[in-house]
């Protein structure tokens, strides 16, 4: 199990902990009768309790911590979480990551909800 | 200690841990990641991200049955009653509750779900239990253990194997961030050269226990060498109680080769006289281990040489 969680490059399974940090900045966007608004995360995440929230809250502007490549998979169900937040036709969710110390915003994740039909 | 012993007073310790990490006795225990919301850990509450790690979300109210089957497992696990399937239960329910925590997935709760796994898929049920189960094969369930944490401390240590992490940056990083934020962690990591010395010492103290651990003439050292390690992770990053769990786990190395078999409380235990007429000298460990271990299947018992 450990090597083969090094099959999508993550060891999420390998015992990593500590091992490695990154830089982790996120973006919530939203569609209002098509004007893109920003929605501040640390906003957000006074909404959304547990993991979620502690995820989003500050997470404004980059912040270091250990590497972890689930949250790259989940932004579309927080983009749909903050659908819930306000009159919105859809919200965009990116996650940016980025080495420690590096310029620029690194690599995006994107996750995106249609918040009506 | 005899192996049977051992190894049921590792399941009563790690069932102990994980109840005490997955209920409200979390609060009895300074330093420790309290829940989120209920009382319980993972106890979902309404305005939650319905996300799951591979997609599988589950409706709250189950989420809240598996919750309470996980803890009533755990505590009978912890017990010894039906302790196989208790354990076995208590981690399929513990893991489908991990999975919708996706924003916080910790490599100490997935250390303790394995340990636990492990355990109940053993012989780890048979002694210190309200109902002991006949145990099948200890030397196979204690050498599990043994295999288990010191794979832990291989890919740890593999994992270290980076220039990021063996120049001390990432040590250095995580002080500045508050991830170490003791007096303890300021003396050792304070400076860009002692975090290269501390990243290089855990990456090989990590690398070489497997080995020492398995070397027999090594391994009370190795022992006290994980414990200290341990011991200092603990003041220093305080793991939540992956420390308690690994320590634990070292337990086993402490058991002696199976050697509990004349204490069992079996009577479908054989010990292996004939086996030891064939051998006037007395049998090196590993001999002995086997003898012991094909003991418990006399029709399959064949000469050693």
């Amino acid at each position: 199990m450990p090597a083969l969680s090094f099959l999508d490059g993550s060891g999420g399974l390998a015992y990593t902990m500590f091992s490695a940090v990154e830089e982790t900045r996120v973006e919530l966007v939203a569609d209002v009768a098509g004007r893109r608004l920003p929605v501040a995360p640390t906003w957000a995440a006074s909404q959304i309790p547990g993991s979620a929230g502690l995820f989003l809250a500050g997470a404004e502007r980059f912040r270091v911590g250990p590497v972890t490549r689930e949250w790259r998979r989940q932004l579309d169900p927080l983009a749909r979480r903050v659908c819930a937040m306000g009159p919105y036709d859809a919200v965009e969710v990116t996650l940016f990551v980025r080495t420690v110390g590096a310029v620029g915003e690194g690599t995006r994740y994107v996750g995106r909800a249609r918040c009506r039909p | 200690m005899t192996t049977h012993r051992t190894l049921g007073l590792l399941r009563v310790v790690v069932g102990g841990i994980f109840l005490v990490r997955s209920t409200p006795l979390i609060h009895l225990v300074p330093g420790l990641f309290v829940h989120h919301g209920g009382p319980l850990l993972g106890w979902p509450r309404d305005g939650r991200v319905e996300a799951a790690v591979f997609g599988l979300v589950l409706p709250a109210l189950v989420v809240k049955a598996l919750v309470v089957v996980r803890t009533v497992a755990a505590l009978a696990f912890t017990i010894g009653l039906h302790a196989r399937v208790a354990g076995i239960v208590t981690v399929v329910a513990a893991y489908l509750v991990y999975a919708q925590e996706p924003f916080a997935l910790i490599f100490t709760l997935h250390v303790l779900y394995q340990t636990t796994l492990l355990l109940a898929c053993g012989d780890a049920v048979g002694a210190l239990s309200v109902r002991p189960s006949p145990p099948r094969s200890l030397a196979s369930s204690l050498w599990l253990l043994r295999g288990f944490s010191a794979s832990i401390y291989l890919w740890s240590g593999v994992a270290k194997l980076r220039g990021e992490w063996l120049s001390g940056r990432t040590l250095t990083l995580l002080v500045q961030h508050g991830y170490a934020d003791s007096a303890v962690a300021r003396a050792l990591l304070g400076t860009p050269q002692r975090a290269a010395a501390s990243a290089w010492l855990v990456a090989l103290v990590e690398l070489a226990l497997p080995g020492l651990l398995f070397a027999g003439r090594t391994r009370h050292l190795a022992i006290a060498a994980a414990c200290a390690m341990h011991a200092v992770f603990e003041v220093t990053m305080h793991p939540d109680v992956f420390g308690w769990v690994m320590v634990a786990l070292l337990g086993a190395w402490f058991a002696d080769d199976p050697d509990g078999l004349a204490h069992l409380p079996t009577g479908n235990v054989q010990r292996a006289p004939s086996a030891k007429a064939k051998h006037p000298e007395p049998p090196s460990s590993r001999q002995s281990l086997i003898t012991r271990t094909n003991s418990q299947r006399p029709s399959t018992h064949t000469p050693l040489r």
